[in-house]
C-alpha cells in the first residue's frame, strides 16, 4: 500500500494552447484519431472589444469521488492505491454507463477496433507516391503505423481514457503530456508530499477545478486563470 | 454575447434505441406482473384470464428487453463479470441482480398460472413477484436519476415518471395481448376496474410529466439548459406522440367507459384495443425522448 496520491496542476499562465499535449498523448497511448484523452475547451466570451479567450486543457480528472467508478457494474473502472482512476478492459462489458456518469466527457468508447481503417485503406493518399495503411503495417511489423509497444492497444467494444500514463509512472517517469509540454504548464506529482511541485504550486496559487459543484473532487487543478 | 464553448467529445448518443426498448419492455413487463398480482385474488373468471395473460406477458417482456440491452453491450462475452465482481455502489449491478431474480420468479409465477384454478402457492410467489416488480420499476428510474452528470435525468421526478409509465404501459400491454388472445369473449363490465386503473395511470403519468417539466424549467441553470436542448430536438415527439397520442387521446377514448358502467360503455372492442395501442406507442415515445434527450450535452461548464 503506497501513500502516494498523484495529481496534476495546469498553469494557465504558462499554457500557450499549442495542443502538443493532445498529440503527445495520442502517440504515447495508441489513442485512436477520433478520441481525445488529452483534450481542450476553447471558450470565448464578451463583445468586441471587451472579449475574453480561454484555452483550458482537459483530461481525465482522476476524481477522488469518481462517478465512473461508483457506477461501473463490474468494477472494471477502479481507483488505484495512488489515486489513479484506471480501467480494466478484461472486466469491461461495454455498457458505457461510465461515459454517462462522467460530467467531463473524457471517457471514450471503441465502437470498432481502433485503427481498423489502416487495415482497410487500400488507396494511398497520393497514387504512386505514398504507401497504403496495410503496406506500412507490413513494413513496420506493428499493428498500427504509429504503434507504441509500451502502451496497450485498445480493443473493440470497451471504453478507454487517460490513465496518467500509468505505465510510465511504474518506471518513475512523468506522464508523456507533462514531458512534452514546451511551456512546462503541466505540473505532476505526489499531492501527499508537501515538497512536490504540484503541492508547491497549489500552496502558492488558488486552485480551481472543472465543475466543482458536481462534488467529484477532481485531482486535476488549474492555477493562474486569466 | 453569451459564452461560446468549443469542446470535442465523442459524437452520437451513448445509449441508443436498444436501451429505450429495454426500459420500455421492462416497464411493460413490470406493469403486467403487478396487474397479474392485483387480479390474482379476483373471483371473476374473466379477470383471472386477464391475470393469466399478464402473468405470461411479464417475464416475456422483461426477457425481450434484456435481450435488446444485451445487444447494446460492447463486450457481451464479458457479461459474466457482473456475477464475478461485487459492485454495491453501482445501481446497474443491483438492477442486474433484481432483474435476474424477477425473471426467475416471474417464470415460476407464469408456470403456476398454466391452470387458472390451481391457486396453490400462487399467492406467495405473487407477493414476491409483486415486490420484485415494483423494485425493478423503481430501479429503472433510479438508474437514470443517479447520473448526476445528466441534468435531465438527475432528479426525483424521473423516478415518479418511470413508475407511472410502467403502470400505464403494463396495463395497456397486458390488455392488448389479452384481447388478441381471447377476443371479446364475454368480458366487458368485469373489466371496468382495469380500464379505470389504466385511465388513472395515464392521469398520473400526465402529472409526472408536468412535474418533471416544472422541476427542470424552474430548476438550476444546468437543468434549464438540458430541458431546452431536449425540447429543441425531441419536443415535437414528446408533445405530439408521447402526450397527444399516448395520453390525451387514450383518455378521450376511455372516457365513455369511465362514465357508463355497462359493457364497454358503448365502445367497441377495437376502440379499446386502439386506446391500449396508443398508450404503448406514447409510452415508448416518452421513454425515447427521456433516454435520448437526456444525453444531449449541455454546454460544458468551465472553471468554477
Amino acid at each position: 500500500m503506497t501513500n502516494k496520491r498523484y495529481g496534476m496542476v495546469i498553469d494557465l499562465h504558462r499554457c500557450v494552447g499549442c495542443a502538443a499535449c493532445d498529440i503527445a498523448c495520442k502517440s504515447e497511448n495508441n489513442v485512436p484519431h477520433d478520441h481525445h484523452w488529452s483534450n481542450h475547451i476553447v471558450e470565448t466570451t464578451g463583445t468586441f472589444p471587451n472579449t475574453r479567450y480561454r484555452y483550458i486543457p482537459t483530461l481525465c480528472n482522476h476524481c477522488e469521488n469518481a462517478p465512473c467508478v461508483t457506477n461501473c457494474p463490474t468494477t472494471a473502472m477502479y481507483k488505484s492505491d495512488e489515486g489513479l482512476t484506471l480501467h480494466d478492459t478484461d472486466k469491461c462489458i461495454g455498457c458505457r454507463l461510465c461515459q454517462l456518469a462522467c460530467p467531463y466527457g473524457v471517457i471514450y468508447f471503441n465502437e470498432s477496433a481502433p485503427f481498423a481503417q489502416f487495415n482497410e485503406d487500400e488507396q494511398p493518399a497520393i497514387a504512386d507516391g505514398t504507401a497504403t495503411g496495410p503496406e506500412v503495417i507490413a513494413k513496420t511489423g506493428t499493428p498500427i503505423p504509429d504503434y507504441n509497444p509500451a502502451s496497450r492497444l485498445g480493443q473493440k467494444g470497451v471504453v478507454e481514457k487517460c490513465n496518467f500514463c500509468s505505465h510510465r509512472l511504474e518506471e518513475d517517469k512523468l506522464p508523456w503530456c507533462v514531458e512534452s509540454c514546451p511551456a512546462d504548464a503541466r505540473i505532476f506529482g505526489d499531492l501527499n508530499d508537501p515538497a512536490s511541485p504540484p503541492s508547491q504550486a497549489l500552496a502558492n496559487h488558488a486552485p480551481r477545478v472543472l465543475q466543482k459543484e458536481k462534488g467529484t473532487k477532481p485531482r486535476v487543478f488549474y492555477i493562474r486563470d486569466f | 454575447m453569451e459564452s461560446v464553448l468549443i469542446y470535442t467529445v465523442q459524437s452520437g448518443p451513448i445509449w441508443d434505441w436498444r436501451v429505450v426498448v429495454d426500459l420500455f419492455c421492462g416497464g411493460v413487463g413490470v406493469g403486467a406482473f403487478l396487474l397479474a398480482v392485483a387480479l390474482s385474488r379476483s373471483e371473476d373468471v374473466q379477470r383471472l384470464k386477464l391475470a393469466q395473460t399478464a402473468a405470461f406477458t411479464g417475464p416475456v417482456m422483461v426477457i425481450v428487453g434484456l435481450l435488446f440491452l444485451f445487444t447494446k453491450l460492447g463486450n457481451q462475452l464479458n457479461v459474466h463479470q457482473m456475477i464475478l465482481n461485487v459492485a454495491p455502489t453501482s445501481i446497474m449491478w443491483w438492477g442486474f441482480l433484481l432483474q435476474g431474480a424477477l425473471v426467475l420468479c416471474g417464470l415460476i409465477y407464469a408456470w403456476q398460472w398454466r391452470d387458472i384454478n390451481a391457486r396453490s402457492g400462487r399467492n406467495t410467489m405473487g407477493c414476491l413477484v409483486g415486490v420484485l416488480a415494483v423494485t425493478v420499476g423503481i430501479y429503472h428510474g433510479v438508474l437514470l436519476g443517479a447520473l448526476t452528470a445528466r441534468p435531465l435525468w438527475a432528479n426525483g421526478s424521473m423516478l415518479f415518471l418511470s413508475v407511472s409509465i410502467f403502470l400505464s404501459t403494463g396495463i395497456a400491454g397486458a390488455l392488448l395481448i389479452h384481447y388478441i388472445r381471447m377476443g371479446a369473449s364475454g368480458d366487458g363490465a368485469a373489466m371496468r376496474p382495469v380500464f379505470v386503473a389504466l385511465a388513472v395511470s395515464l392521469m398520473v403519468t400526465m402529472i409526472a410529466l408536468a412535474n418533471s417539466w416544472a422541476g427542470l424549467n424552474y430548476g438550476s441553470l444546468a437543468s434549464q439548459q438540458a430541458l431546452a436542448a431536449a425540447s429543441d430536438t425531441y419536443g415535437t415527439m414528446l408533445c405530439g406522440v408521447g402526450v397527444g397520442m399516448g395520453l390525451i387521446l387514450p383518455l378521450i377514448l376511455l372516457m365513455p367507459v369511465l362514465r357508463r358502467r355497462d359493457e364497454y360503455g358503448g365502445l367497441s372492442l377495437p376502440v379499446i384495443a386502439l386506446a391500449c395501442l396508443l398508450v404503448l406507442v406514447g409510452g415508448f415515445a416518452t421513454r425515447y425522448v427521456v433516454v435520448l434527450g437526456g444525453q444531449l450535452p449541455p454546454p460544458i461548464a468551465t472553471l468554477s
